[in-house]
C-alpha cells in the first residue's frame, strides 16, 4: 500500500482516495462476499465500507496500517449489512409461511452444499474471522489487529467456528429418524 | 467424526482465493457519495501545528476561536429542536419569476408569519406538478409539491406542519419537535451508526405501501447520545436520550427514497398518525 497516497487522501485527495479504493476494492468484495455469502449486499457493504473509510481516514494514525484498518470497516459493514440481510429472510418467511415447504434435507447432499449451509449457520463474527484467516491467510495475530480484538479473543472465536462448523457437519451426516426434528 | 484438518481444507476450499471483481458502478457509486461527504478531523492534533511558529499558532488560534464565536452565534440564532439537515445550505430562490404564482401558493396562515426575506425565497409552481409549491414556513391544509427536491414529491397536507428545509437531495416537514425528512440515503448507513454507537437495532423491517410505492418501514428508540448520517454523512442529526427514529424507504424507479419521522419519543408518537396520512398521499408526478 502507497504510504504516501493514504496521506494525500487523509488531506482531503478525492483522486488519491480513488486509487486506494481501486487498488483493495476486489479484495475488499472478496471478503464482503465471503462473510456474507450474497452479491448485492456484498456490493452494499463495500459502497459503505468506502465512504465509511473516506469519511473516517484522517483518524487513521499509522498509512502503513491501511490494509487493516480498511478490512476493519468493511467487517463492521459485512455485520451491518449480514444483520440486515436476516431480517430481510425472517421476513420474508413470515410472508410465505403459507407457500411450498421447504425442500426434503433427509436426501443425499454434496459435502460443499453441507459446509455452505453449516457455514450461513454461523454468528457473522465467526464467519468473519474464518474468511481472514482462510481467504486472506492472516495468522491468529493477524486477525486481532484488523479486527481490533485481543490476541486471545480471536484465538477463541477462530476455535469455536471451527468447532460450530464440525458440529454443523457432524449432524449433517447423522441419518435422520423418523420423527426427528433437524438439528439446527 | 470430521477431524480438524479436515474442516480447514474444507474451509479453504469454500473461502479460498476466487475471482472476485468488484464492479465498476460499486466503485463509481462509491466516489460520487464521496465526493459529497466531509472528512471528520483527525483526533490526533497534525505535525504541522506542532512545527508552527509562535505567532503562525496565535493566527492560527485566534481564526478558530472566530470560527466557534460565529457558529455559536449561527447556532443560538436557529429554532431549537432537532436538526435535521443542519449542514445543509438554504434553499435557493429558483430563477424563474412567479410573484403571482408564489403568493397564490402560500396558505392564509402563513403568509402573516414569514418574514420578507422568506417571502422572497418562496419558489414558484410548477406548472407539472399538482397542487402549489411547497415554501418556508407554516404549511396550510391542500396539496403541495417540492419545487426543488428532487423527484417532485407531492402530498396532501393537513394544517399544522411546517415546511423546514429545502433542496435537492434533503426536504424537510416539522410538528411540534417531530421532523419528517424526506432524503435519497442509504437508510443502512444512518441505522449503522446508531448500532456502533448505542448497540441498539431498529426493529425488524415491514413491508409499506406509501401512495403508489412499495418498500419497508421501521422504527428505532436511542438509548444514547448518537449522531446520525442522513446524506451519506454530510448531513447530521443529533440524537439525544430517548429519541425516536421512524423510517419508511420505498422503491422510486429503482432508487430508494428514505422518510424520517424523527425527534422526542412523545414528539414522535403525537405526530406520527398525521405523518402516515400524509405519506399514504405520497405521489410523483
Amino acid at each position: 500500500m502507497n504510504a504516501d497516497l493514504v496521506q494525500k487522501a487523509q488531506h482531503g485527495d478525492q483522486k488519491a482516495f480513488g486509487l486506494l479504493a481501486r487498488a483493495c476494492g476486489d479484495r475488499l468484495f472478496g471478503i464482503a462476499n465471503r462473510i456474507i455469502r450474497d452479491l448485492d449486499r456484498s456490493e452494499d457493504a463495500v459502497q459503505q465500507a468506502l465512504v465509511t473509510a473516506w469519511r473516517e481516514l484522517p483518524r487513521l494514525r499509522d498509512p502503513e496500517r491501511f490494509d487493516a484498518w480498511i478490512d476493519r470497516v468493511l467487517v463492521h459493514a459485512c455485520y451491518v449489512e449480514a444483520r440486515r440481510l436476516r431480517q430481510w429472510n425472517s421476513n420474508i418467511r413470515i410472508l410465505h409461511i403459507d407457500g411450498p415447504l421447504a425442500p426434503d434435507d433427509t436426501g443425499a447432499v454434496a459435502d460443499r452444499d453441507e459446509l455452505e449451509r453449516g457455514f450461513r449457520r454461523l454468528p457473522p463474527d465467526q464467519r468473519a474471522i474464518l474468511v481472514l484467516r482462510h481467504y486472506l491467510g492472516l495468522q491468529p495475530a493477524e486477525i486481532a489487529v484488523t479486527l481490533g480484538i485481543p490476541d486471545g479473543t480471536a484465538r477463541s472465536r477462530l476455535h469455536y467456528a471451527h468447532r460450530a462448523l464440525r458440529a454443523a457437519l457432524d449432524a449433517a451426516e447423522r441419518p435422520i429418524a423418523v420423527g426427528e426434528e433437524p438439528r439446527r | 467424526m470430521t477431524t480438524q484438518l479436515e474442516i480447514e481444507r474444507a474451509l479453504d476450499g469454500l473461502l479460498g482465493p476466487g475471482t472476485d471483481e468488484l464492479p465498476d458502478r460499486v466503485l463509481d457509486a462509491a466516489m460520487a457519495a464521496i465526493a459529497t461527504t466531509p472528512q471528520r478531523r483527525s483526533f490526533v492534533p497534525t505535525r504541522r501545528f506542532s512545527l508552527m511558529s509562535t505567532g503562525w499558532k496565535l493566527v492560527a488560534a485566534t481564526l478558530a476561536a472566530l470560527v466557534v464565536v460565529v457558529a455559536g452565534v449561527a447556532l443560538v440564532g436557529r429554532p431549537s429542536g432537532p436538526n435535521v439537515g443542519g449542514a445543509s445550505p438554504s434553499p435557493s430562490t429558483p430563477a424563474a419569476s412567479g410573484a403571482a404564482s408564489a403568493s397564490a401558493s402560500v396558505g392564509p396562515s402563513a403568509s402573516a408569519s414569514r418574514s420578507p426575506s422568506q417571502l422572497a425565497s418562496i419558489a414558484p409552481s410548477s406548472s407539472a406538478a399538482p397542487g402549489s409549491a411547497f415554501a418556508p414556513g407554516p404549511v396550510a391544509a391542500g396539496t403541495w409539491h417540492t419545487p426543488i427536491f428532487r423527484p417532485t414529491v407531492v402530498l396532501t397536507m393537513p394544517d399544522g406542519w411546517t415546511r423546514t428545509r429545502e433542496d435537492r437531495e434533503l426536504f424537510g416537514l416539522r410538528l411540534g419537535k417531530a421532523d419528517l425528512a424526506f432524503t435519497h440515503t442509504a437508510p443502512s448507513l444512518a441505522l449503522d451508526v446508531v448500532h456502533r454507537t448505542n448497540q441498539a437495532d431498529p426493529d425488524d423491517p415491514t413491508p409499506v405501501t406509501l401512495g403508489a410505492y412499495t418498500g419497508f418501514q421501521t422504527a428505532l428508540t436511542v438509548p444514547g447520545r448518537a449522531t446520525m448520517y442522513f446524506d451519506e454523512g454530510s448531513r447530521a442529526y443529533d440524537t439525544s436520550v430517548g429519541d425516536s427514529l421512524k423510517t419508511w424507504v420505498v422503491d422510486v424507479d429503482g432508487r430508494p427514497l428514505s422518510i424520517y419521522l424523527s425527534g422526542p419519543t412523545a414528539d414522535v408518537q403525537a405526530a406520527l398518525p398525521a405523518a402516515e396520512a400524509i405519506l399514504a398521499t405520497l405521489g410523483m408526478p
